[in-house]
């Protein structure tokens, strides 16, 4: 990289091209190799560059009209190959809601050079052996009026036996006095070398984020993040899911209709739920088990302090059930429906019923609450019918929230959440053997 | 994807704040505990006096179609339309298509649109006629009961001034503006709210014969901007401002509110009205309050007003005889602002040949009270300037030893600067020095910026969406108090009649009376910059 600004003898027609080559550069985002050692001066360099170009009193370079900013450390590790485009997409996302600095973190075995980057020099230095790193910007306009935001993306790739030397390399890059982040893309460490580096990095961070979609055991291990939540020492920072963080819309919904008193009271005498979810694989395999639904389950029932009679069962057709006692209604009982919507991903909730029956003299009465997607899933219809009538139909829009947003949204919060933790103590319970 | 599906209303949450109500909804509810609680208000019947016409159509209609597409309109929420134009529902329907094709900060969703659509009437009628507003009674009524909105009445005064007093006692004489049982009324005013003192007292003494005080919600909708509540969160949400924020470190305030447009086609209803009306009594003075205003024991409308209202009793009233010295006004000359030819404001259709009336504002106003004494706030405000922009910047002291001073220049730029930006670009910037890299020692100014794209991502949502919300939620902390209307008008009546004053004393003396000039596309005429340079300073180059 050079500063086309720094050499008096640079010809207008050289300083132009390379100015063209910086702008092209800082928007594509496009990855270049660097030393692992120099990443932070190679950063430096860059916004120096692009600095000198704002400058320039006689080229003033409109495409470099750019704030650089930083809202977050996020430390991404990625073991699957597969899951680094997700990976991909997520940074670009988040960074249309929160400006980050990234730090990607590869298994070696698990990575080819990132998306049209060239690969590194192929060298051991003492100290750093086998790491290989890029850098990358992250650019976008919120406004077509506003100068281009840009943040900044460093990935680093390590064989496995450096991988638990990695922290040190992370922390070194921390933008200071922002939160730090890190969201293990990657089933839950088992190894030693990734203990070790998953220890390290929890202890330098503000929040953990997890995702259950790509744990070997979805539904047992999230136990192990409530006992990793639930450590003594040394204390471990806040913890979050994608999934159950994508449930929120749902949780939403759900409780929106009891915002009503008379609604309301009818919470205490529901009698049966019924939950529809797109069906992925055999639901036997324990990572084909629809994590969303059971979530939202042990949610509710979390919530109305039903206690598990029954305990989760999947039929071989994917159809879920299990019973719940509460205390105006001995048996409620509860359905995952596999189901189909075209496009959606196995796990997702395309539906959700709740039936209330109240008896007694003179206070019959009962009520049915269903939100469901409609059409190719775009919009969701919510329908309350008390007494056979129609109380509530509403109809809104409905649509995928990226990772990234996901991630843009747990990034702004930042505390423990205490109902995650509640609700996979109950959905510990509702695996439990009766 | 499947476990990040999402609702739309979660990833716009950034309305979503939670109230008392919503408190005690999430305490009731055990299935709202750890979800924001979305303040939807409750469903009513909105009724837009003034239907057919530009604010409707361009800002109210957009406006609510924006909160129902973030599902924060409350389901039964009902719009009825009334103006003279004789539309029936369906045309209603298809301007108020229009208006949000054309203004709406959202996609437009066929599907939403069908939803909202649904809700939307329309009534023709006069506004001084009793037997039109019983019919409007009785229409009223029958959508109540047909869309279940609970006895909630929301009338929005979206017409002209002249017809305020007799919409609202129509309202009263059909028995409209007292609240049903278990219901709500509201009225919300929008400005001009009143020409001086003396006609916004008359309006507001006719108001409170038919409404209390409590019903009614007069609208600024500079305080919707999320910047402007910015200037509060700002202060007294960050440990370090609020101990310089006073005589013994701020030196002076300058607060700037720039059109880049000339008057257009509005020179009839403009020439009767003016710069200082138009702009310094409402949008003006709000900054000055939140910018200057006491910490308020608590963030609720009475705390927040209580203060805006005793800062604004600080407010030095002028003299007629000194208006003068403090204040200066002009009326833009022929000029090019973005390209494009402005004519003078005396060639704008509408306008009468010999107006008087102020294009441009700028006032050196006074705080008498222990904080501010002694800092003068500047202030201007016009039309046809180089660029539309808002901003409060707060010029600190300089360095009581100016260690490294080398070059008499060099003395401005090493002032503090700290700049909160309304519009457009909203953010705040605050200007430091530092060493130049070289063997000399020069100074040179940089700034420490936040913005709101880079930091949350999106452009702040419009000022209507909010202040309509706050509306159906009966929250009047961003609306303006009666007390806090008159106040202000009775200092920038005191310069109204200061400037009467002056151009009875020209004719008294034979000459014919003319504002200074200055080009469009310029910031302003010579002798507002020599209003700063009395002081020794100058306006910030914007």
């Amino acid at each position: 990289m050079t500063n086309p600004q720094a050499n008096p003898q640079t010809e207008p027609q050289q300083a132009d091209q390379q100015i063209t080559q910086l702008v092209e550069q800082v928007l594509s985002g496009r990855p270049q190799p660097v030393d692992v050692e120099q990443i932070e001066q190679a950063l430096d360099e860059l916004w120096r560059q692009v600095a000198a170009a704002q400058a320039s009193p006689e080229q003033p370079v409109p495409e470099l009209s750019i704030t650089r900013a930083h809202a977050v450390n996020m430390v991404v590790f990625v073991k699957e190959p597969a899951q680094q485009e997700r990976v991909d997409q997520a940074l670009k996302d988040l960074a249309l809601n929160k400006p980050a600095r990234a730090i990607v973190l590869v298994e070696q075995e698990a990575v080819e050079s990132p998306e049209g980057a060239a690969p590194p020099d192929d060298r051991d230095q003492e100290g750093q052996a086998g790491l290989q790193a890029w850098i990358a910007t992250l650019c976008h306009r919120p406004d077509p009026s506003w100068p281009y935001v840009c943040s900044e993306r460093i990935t680093i790739a390590a064989p496995r036996p450096v991988i638990a030397e990695l922290h040190s390399a992370v922390v070194s890059l921390f933008v200071s006095d922002v939160p730090n982040v890190l969201w293990w893309c990657a089933p839950l460490p088992e190894e030693m070398e990734e203990l070790h580096l998953f220890s390290h990095l929890a202890r330098n961070v503000d929040l953990l984020v997890f995702s259950a979609a790509v744990f070997r055991n979805p539904l047992k291990d999230l136990q192990r993040l409530r006992a990793l939540a639930q450590e003594e020492e040394p204390r471990p920072p806040a913890i979050s899911e994608l999934i159950w963080l994508g449930i929120h819309p749902w949780r939403e919904m759900v409780a929106r209709p009891f915002d009503d008193p008379e609604n309301r009271a009818l919470l205490p005498y529901i009698e049966s739920v019924t939950v529809r979810y797109v069906a992925g694989g055999d639901v036997r395999q324990p990572q084909f088990q629809p994590v969303a639904p059971a979530l939202l389950v042990a949610w509710l029932a979390e919530r109305l302090s039903w206690q598990t009679v029954m305990p989760l069962r999947f039929s071989p057709q994917g159809i879920g059930a299990c019973e719940f006692a509460a205390e105006f209604q001995p048996y409620v009982s509860v359905e995952l429906i596999p189901a189909a919507l075209p496009g959606a991903a196995p796990g997702t909730i395309i539906g959700v019923e709740l039936n209330a029956h109240r008896v007694g003299p003179g206070r019959d009465a009962g009520g049915r609450f269903r939100m469901e997607r409609l059409g190719d899933g775009s919009w969701v219809r919510t329908l309350v019918r008390i007494q056979g009538q129609v109380r509530l139909e509403r109809i809104a829009q409905f649509r995928g929230a990226t990772v990234g947003e996901l991630l843009a949204q747990v990034v702004g919060q930042l505390a423990p959440d205490a109902i995650f933790l509640q609700v996979l103590e109950k959905l510990d319970e509702m695996q439990r053997p009766a | 994807m499947a476990e990040d599906a999402m609702a739309e209303e979660i990833i716009g949450r950034a309305g979503a704040t939670p109230t008392a109500a919503g408190t005690a909804i999430a305490e009731e509810n055990p299935l709202r505990d750890g979800l924001d609680v979305v303040r939807t208000g409750d469903p009513a019947v909105m009724v837009i006096f003034g239907a057919s016409g530009d604010l409707a159509r361009r800002k109210l209609i957009p406006a609510l179609y924006n909160l129902a597409y973030q599902r924060l309109l409350p389901p039964g929420f009902t719009v009825l339309g009334y103006a003279r134009s004789p539309y029936t529902d369906e045309e209603f329907r298809e301007r108020a298509r229009q208006g949000i094709l054309e203004h709406s900060s959202v996609n437009f969703q066929e599907e939403i649109w069908e939803s909202f659509a649904q809700g939307l009437f329309y009534m023709a009628g006069p506004y001084n006629s009793r037997e039109d507003f019983q019919r409007l009674a009785q229409r009223i009524d029958e959508l109540d009961e047909a869309r279940n909105a609970h006895h909630n009445r929301l009338f929005y005064l979206a017409t002209p001034p002249t017809v305020y007093q007799a919409i609202t006692a129509n309202l009263g004489a059909v028995d409209l503006a007292r609240p049903k049982e278990g219901g709500w009324t509201r009225l919300v005013v929008e400005k001009p709210f009143g020409r001086d003192l003396a006609s916004a007292r008359a309006l507001n003494d006719h108001l409170l014969q038919i409404f209390q005080e409590e019903q009614i919600y007069r609208i600024d909708h500079y305080l919707g901007k999320e910047t402007v509540q910015n200037i509060l969160v700002f202060r007294f949400a960050n440990g370090i401002f609020e101990p310089i924020w006073n005589r013994n470190y701020v030196d002076h305030v300058q607060i700037t509110v720039a059109e880049s447009i000339g008057v257009g086609d509005r020179g009839g209803y403009y020439d009767k009205s003016g710069a200082l009306r138009d702009m310094v009594q409402n949008h003006l003075l709000q900054l000055v309050s939140l910018t200057a205003m006491e910490p308020p024991v608590a963030f609720d409308a009475k705390a927040v007003r209580d203060q805006k209202v005793n800062l604004l009793r600080s407010i030095r009233s002028l003299e007629p005889e000194e208006v003068p010295d403090y204040t200066v006004r002009a009326q833009y000359a022929s000029g090019i602002v973005n390209g494009k030819r402005i004519p003078s404001y005396l060639e704008e259709p509408g306008v009468a040949p010999n107006s008087t009336t102020e294009t441009y504002v700028a006032w050196k106003l006074e705080i008498e009270n222990w904080r501010w004494s002694g800092v003068p706030f500047y202030l201007r405000t016009g039309k046809a300037l180089p660029k539309k922009i808002t901003e409060v910047a707060i010029y600190f002291r300089k360095a009581p030893h100016l260690l490294f001073k080398t070059q008499h220049h060099q003395e401005e730029l090493i002032q503090n600067v700290l700049a909160m930006r309304i519009q457009p670009n909203e953010g705040i910037s605050l200007k430091i020095s530092v060493k130049q890299p070289g063997p000399a020692v020069h100074i040179q100014p940089v700034k420490m910026e936040f913005h709101y794209g880079s930091s949350f991502g999106r452009v702040p949502p419009d000022a209507y969406e909010r202040l309509l919300l706050d509306v159906i939620l009966g929250d009047g902390t961003l609306f303006t108090r009666r007390d806090e209307v008159e106040v202000a008008w009775e200092r920038v009546t005191r310069i109204l009649e200061g400037w009467q004053l002056e151009e009875e004393k020209a004719r008294a003396e034979g000459r014919e009376f003319r504002l200074p000039t200055y080009e469009a596309g310029t910031w302003g005429p010579r002798e507002a910059d020599e209003l700063l340079a009395r002081d020794g300073r100058r306006w910030r180059r914007l």
